[in-house]
């Protein structure tokens, strides 16, 4: 029988650089988590278990050792980490166990995109209706919203420019070609996304 | 193209949102002790008001949560909004 | 190649070192660079550039800029990329700009059409109501006829090959205009670090000082121009200030939103632009605070004659003089009702023109103006208007009377020879957008205008805009517009007439003609005279609103820029009511044309929707298969081999369903990670059937209703653990159900302790079906014993596949013995392959969406969206066995309706054809008896689901039948386009059993 082979989202799209204008390129983090729970109740097993404090605000996040944390919703995270995740379950479902609490592993649902280069604001801009001035989208600020069509979490880590974005997996070739065809004025090739086959009706 | 506050997530564009009409319609209890008619007034039969009106919405383009706003139906302004639970707040305006 | 007369030596904004070769309706001629097409036409002499839509009247250059309603040309003869209705006054010229003239024929200069002018007296507003009113549809003969005559540009008639696109925009201050109030109002706002955008229509910042003698006005101690240029310089520096040139506020929306249309490259030669960068832009603007400086627009006067080229606006031939170096004619009469226009005259005569006449309809106009004129010895004449001008194709001579101060003539005529009769009937605010947000305007009787009653919802006007024409008092506005804080506004010292500006209100000269010969228009664009007016209001319309639909008055491309005003005046004065009580029509977006390329962006083509994609969707591509679109998702439908059809391969893949084993990818379908101590009891309320006691490693059928007793969604949920589900949905139920789950969760139920995870993505699917299957799973599977007594259907099984962890489910949709086999995704293509690798020593058959669906359809399963339409209960689908008698669900008590508990409602049902080669086609109404006609033949229902089946060699049929269930074994019939209804036989929808129980 043949070796497993994993495959990433975007493992089809070779990363994009153009100078220090505008670079695209997949970011597959190895594990990602959602957490759903009461934050009144699990912050501090959660802060015991992991050494992150949940953040409690739109926009805010909690960055630990292996692991970030960026808040969805009032009771939602999402849990980002380097590693395989199945250390940090175990750990969470153990700091976790007395409460109410859901822990669902989506390290294959979602595909991750870098953006950076110094026009990465502008070409967000073009798909994404929030504000993404320096003023109201400062580094580490990370949201859920909209990219054109898609629901996307959105996160700044570092002023550099560096966006990473999160789509839904089958969403993100259709965003990696908006994302490149927003580019063109810096130099970004446009794209075909692999969904366009012909529909054929007998 | 009115823009929404989310009581979680702050002003977005309306495109993040979808409406759930009339807000403040409570599922009966105990449907089964209902006659046809009162059951129809719960399913079918909601107010078409001209003015301030409060209506449900969800933000399911960012926290996928449920609130209610009250908007003026005539100039599409959010006078304000509110979290599932919480009180109408009042308004000087019918 | 001509040259241009009536270019003067020196002055304007344009580049005399760059001649510009361009090309209009076939003749060739030179401009400069900077010019527009109006601007290099006049510079050649020319004025007559269109025929009018109606009465195909010549049609010249009434205005300078977007307020222009008549010169509209068609650019360009690639019929991908031909442009109709362009206002030659907004055209910037390149070399080898082709412009041709539209609506008439053969040619601008002799156009047949004009024999509707000769008609006009018996094609007044309605005609085509009135006239047309005809047998029932003899419109439709009428029209075709009709559009040809009356009509403007052509379209373009190919796919557009340029490219648009939309930007989001935040800012604190929009500015709107980029005059000298924009432009301080911009200064004054960025000044506090405040994000700025600029939006200036067109391609030049500095308004009305740009229209001027470069020394008439004085801001902070510079010549106006050069103020200009020092703020522009200022602004250009500040890194949150955006100024965008060609760039219109088409549209205010709620909330400050503002659409801008750029026009990013439609001025530059081909070749000089940019294939990077769009034609357009949408900047998609959200705005803590609008100011408006988008100045006023003036007034033509109305008069017999009054359309003919060479009859311009005032304020459009200094435009023209001081922009362009273009003097608009050597003889010029002026006419006016306000102090504005005679400016006009004192630059037309420093640019060396003759001025004939000074013609006001005042009795004393301002005695510095008549001091100024009378040096220059120009003849004045008061209380006086235009009452006709002659000429065939361009103004020749006008016709001076004496005026009764009461609508009346004095008598005294006098005729004057000229080439230019420069006219101004007062100046109205640029209240468009204003009025677009909601703002209420008030009538002001000292500019004889409309304007803004005052702020509206976070928007301020300045200026012009709302009626300030002194250049002083206009930028103190400014400046108060974006802070009330700000320092002094700039100081100013002006000599231009706007200082003291004085206007009596004229909406209507009187005529030395019959009424029913005077053509006074007051819409030049859709051919809309006084007298139409007058007529709708006689005839009962008796509003504004009604009026202007009635006579087309401002509802052509310019939207009544230079119309309304007198056209809401003339009504007003018809109702004899006041104009302010009368008001305006409703002003809504677009402010000016905009291109569906623009309001399309980027999305189009490829982008404009996303295609979900499964992660085994290339080993589709390469297996040749025929997709559609379920949801947004992209599943395979057949897999037909090299020459085969699509029926054929339909076929194929059916028989080897049930005789050997299939393989399908699943990974559509929705999944709900299901997790809380309420989870039983969630599920229990909002399924049909019963929940509590599901053991872990089974799993359910479940039926979801909407509250009012319709089937909404379904799909098996498997129990993980007493707290935790594994719900699946169908493929295009998956994010409502979702969303329809968490709303009950968060309104109608918060006390339930569930959380909901959609895990769709997480897992990649497949599903394996047929009576090989399996020995092909025992191949597969590390850890879990295949074998239906081990695994038996409807439980599920954790373990792996070569070592990938897996989740299978022995669940069935095809009646077949089946295994759904769920891994992470990022091994769903290596799964799939996998499966194709170990498969073929079984001949293992991919199939796609169109063989699942018609295997189900053997069995006489149900596709929630496809035999339902939110119209039909589970009672209807005969699955009664689904309601659970213990507890409420979701939409149980609608089941006990009257209406719903009805025995004649339309059942599920299977149909056999009596001809098993006759497959209906899908939506077919079913009906009582063979005779369609007399008397009616009862309809009984609808075909929902139809195929030919492959494995029981005869069509099948699902329907929703009245009382269907009743009437097993009845023949009913098909009604069929073209041919006679066709006998089929009513039986139960499990078509598979019936055959086995034959058998």
């Amino acid at each position: 029988m043949s070796a497993p082979v994993e495959r990433t989202p975007l493992g089809h799209r070779d990363p994009i650089v153009v100078g220090d204008e505008a670079r695209l390129a997949e970011h597959a983090p190895a594990g990602l988590l959602i957490l759903r729970c009461e934050p009144e109740a699990a912050a501090e097993p959660f802060r015991l278990a992991t050494g992150v404090d949940l953040p409690r605000a739109v926009g805010t996040t909690g960055i630990g050792d292996d692991l970030e944390a960026l808040w969805l919703g009032p009771d939602e995270w999402v849990l980002i980490t380097a590693a395989e995740p199945t250390r940090l379950r175990e750990r969470l479902r153990a700091g976790l166990a007395e409460q109410h609490y859901q822990l669902v592993d989506v390290s294959d649902a979602y595909a991750g995109i870098e953006i950076g280069g110094r026009h990465a604001r502008n070409l967000l801009a073009k798909l994404v209706t929030i504000d993404l001035h320096p003023r109201a989208f400062a580094a580490g600020t990370a949201v859920a919203t909209m990219l054109a069509k898609s629901s996307i979490w959105l996160w700044l880590t570092a002023e550099d420019p560096v966006f990473r974005l999160f789509v839904r997996r089958s969403h993100a070739d259709h965003v990696w070609c908006l994302l490149s065809d927003a580019g063109r004025e810096w130099g970004l090739p446009p794209a075909i996304p692999i969904g366009r086959v012909p529909l054929q009706v007998p | 193209m009115f823009r929404i506050t989310c009581p979680y997530c702050g002003p977005r564009e309306p495109t993040e949102f979808t409406n759930g009409g009339e807000a403040h319609i409570s599922r009966p209890q105990h449907p089964e002790q209902l006659s046809d008619a009162e059951w129809a007034e719960f399913v079918f039969m909601r107010s078409n008001t001209k003015g301030v009106f409060a209506e449900r919405w969800c933000h399911s383009g960012g926290c996928r949560k449920w609130f209610n706003a009250l908007r003026d139906t005539a100039t599409d302004e959010i006078l304000a909004v509110y979290r599932v639970g919480e009180d109408r707040p009042w308004t000087d305006r019918a | 190649m001509s040259a241009q007369p009536f270019r003067l030596e020196q002055g304007g904004l344009i580049d005399r070192s760059r001649p510009i070769r361009f090309s209009f309706a076939g003749k060739a001629m030179q401009g400069y660079a900077g010019d527009t097409l109006a601007s290099a036409l006049l510079a050649n002499g020319v004025h007559l550039v269109a025929r009018s839509f109606k009465y195909h009247r010549p049609r010249g250059i009434l205005g300078a800029g977007s307020e222009d309603p008549a010169a509209l040309v068609q650019v360009g003869r690639d019929p991908a990329t031909i442009v109709p209705n362009v206002r030659a006054t907004e055209l910037e010229l390149w070399d080898g700009l082709e412009a041709f003239a539209q609506n008439c024929w053969p040619s601008l200069q002799v156009d047949v059409g004009e024999i509707n002018d000769l008609a006009a007296r018996f094609l007044p507003s309605g005609f085509y109501y009135k006239t047309f009113m005809g047998p029932p549809g003899s419109w439709m003969t009428f029209e075709p006829t009709i559009r040809r005559a009356a009509g403007l540009g052509r379209c373009p008639e190919a796919p557009d090959p340029d490219r648009y696109e939309h930007v989001n925009r935040h800012c604190e201050v929009l500015v709107i205009g980029g005059g000298p109030v924009g432009l301080a109002a911009a200064r004054t706002a960025a000044a506090s670090g405040a994000r700025v955008v600029l939006a200036e229509e067109t391609p030049y910042l500095g308004g009305r000082l740009l229209n001027e003698a470069a020394d008439s006005s004085m801001i902070e101690g510079q010549a106006g121009r050069a103020w200009v240029e020092a703020v522009t310089a200022e602004l250009a520096a500040l890194p949150e200030v955006t100024v965008l040139r060609r760039t219109c506020a088409f549209g205010h929306y709620d909330d400050n939103w503002v659409g801008l249309v750029e026009d990013v490259q439609d001025h530059l030669h081909p070749e000089e632009r940019d294939d990077r960068l769009p034609r357009q832009r949408l900047w998609r603007v959200r705005a803590g605070h609008v100011v408006l400086a988008t100045g006023a627009v003036e007034r033509p006067l109305v008069f017999h004659g009054n359309d003919r080229p060479g009859v311009m606006l005032a304020g459009a031939v200094r435009t023209f003089l001081h922009r362009y170096g273009v003097l608009a004619g050597r003889r010029a009469v002026v006419f006016t009702n306000n102090d504005g226009a005679w400016q006009t005259a004192f630059d037309l005569a420093s640019a060396g023109a003759e001025v004939a006449a000074i013609v006001d309809v005042r009795e004393a106009p301002g005695a510095e103006l008549v001091a100024r004129a009378q040096a220059l010895q120009m003849p004045i004449h008061a209380r006086a208007g235009v009452i006709a001008t002659r000429g065939r194709r361009r103004v020749a001579g006008v016709t001076v009377a004496k005026l009764d101060g009461a609508g009346g003539l004095r008598g005294d005529q006098a005729a004057f020879d000229c080439d230019l009769l420069a006219i101004s009937g007062g100046w109205s605010p640029n209240v468009a957008l204003f009025s677009q947000a909601g703002g209420a305007l008030v009538f002001d009787d000292a500019i004889a205008a409309f304007r803004p009653a005052g702020a509206h919802r976070g928007m301020q006007v300045a200026g012009a805009a709302t009626g300030t024409f002194a250049l002083a008092d206009a930028l103190a506005e400014a400046v108060a517009a974006v802070d009330t804080t700000a320092p002094q506004p700039p100081a100013t010292t002006s000599v231009e007439s706007f200082e003291t500006y004085s206007v009596q209100p004229t909406w209507e000269l009187p005529s030395a003609l019959p009424p029913a010969r005077t053509r006074a228009f007051v819409d030049l664009q859709d051919d809309v005279t006084a007298k139409d007016l007058h007529l709708a209001v006689q005839e009962g319309y008796a509003s504004v609103e009604l009026a202007k639909r009635y006579t087309t008055l401002g509802m052509g491309t310019d939207q009544g820029k230079t119309s309304g005003t007198n056209g809401f005046a003339i009504i007003a004065r018809a109702l004899d009511k006041p104009i302010g009580e009368v008001g305006v029509t409703t002003f809504r977006p677009p402010y000016k044309p905009v291109s569906f390329g623009a309001v399309a962006g980027q999305h189009v083509g490829e982008l404009f929707h996303p295609r979900r994609t499964t992660p085994m969707h290339e080993a589709h591509v390469e297996a040749g298969a025929v997709f559609e679109l379920v949801g947004d998702w992209l599943r395979p439908r057949v897999y037909p081999a090299p020459g085969e059809s699509f029926d054929d391969a339909l076929m194929r893949e059916c028989k080897a369903a049930r005789t050997g084993v299939v393989v399908l990818d699943a990974s559509t379908l929705g999944k709900i990670d299901v997790r809380g101590p309420d989870a039983r009891t969630f599920l229990n309320r909002v399924y049909t059937n019963a929940w509590l006691k599901l053991a872990p490693g089974r799993c359910r059928y479940g039926l979801m209703l909407n509250e009012d007793g319709m089937v909404f969604d379904d799909g098996v949920t498997a129990c993980l653990a007493d707290d935790h589900f594994h719900m699946t949905t169908t493929t295009g139920g998956a994010a409502k159900v979702l969303s329809w789950l968490e709303e009950y969760l968060q309104t109608e139920w918060p006390e339930l302790r569930v959380y909901l995870t959609s895990a769709t993505e997480q897992w990649a699917v497949a599903s394996i079906s047929g009576p090989l299957a399996p020995q092909l799973m025992a191949d597969l599977l590390d850890d879990i014993d295949p074998d239906p007594d081990a695994f038996p259907f409807m439980t599920h099984r954790t373990g792996h596949v070569a070592g990938v962890p897996a989740r299978v489910f022995r669940i069935s949709f095809t009646g077949e013995l089946s295994y759904e086999i769920n891994v992470p995704t990022r091994y769903g293509l290596w799964l799939w392959n996998m499966l194709m690798e170990r498969g073929a020593a079984y001949g293992i058959t991919p199939y796609g969406t169109e063989g699942m669906h018609l295997l189900r359809a053997e069995k006489g399963f149900i596709i929630a969206g496809q035999d339902t339409d939110g119209t039909v209960t589970l009672i209807d689908l005969g699955m009664d066995w689904a309601v659970k008698k213990s507890a409420d669900f979701i939409g149980r008590r609608s089941l006990f309706r009257s209406d719903t508990a009805r025995d004649d409602r339309r059942q599920l049902v299977g149909l056999r054809t009596e001809d098993p080669a006759f497959v209906i086609p899908e939506g077919s109404q079913i009906i009582e008896t063979a005779n369609e006609q007399q008397p009616r033949t009862p309809m009984l229902g609808h075909v929902t689901s139809s195929y030919f089946s492959p494995n029981l060699d005869r069509s099948i049929a699902l329907a929703l039948v009245e009382g269907g269930r009743g009437l097993m074994g009845q023949t009913v019939y098909v009604a069929r386009a073209g041919a006679s209804p066709a006998p089929a036989v009513i039986c139960a929808p499990d078509f598979l059993a019936a055959e086995q129980g034959e058998a």
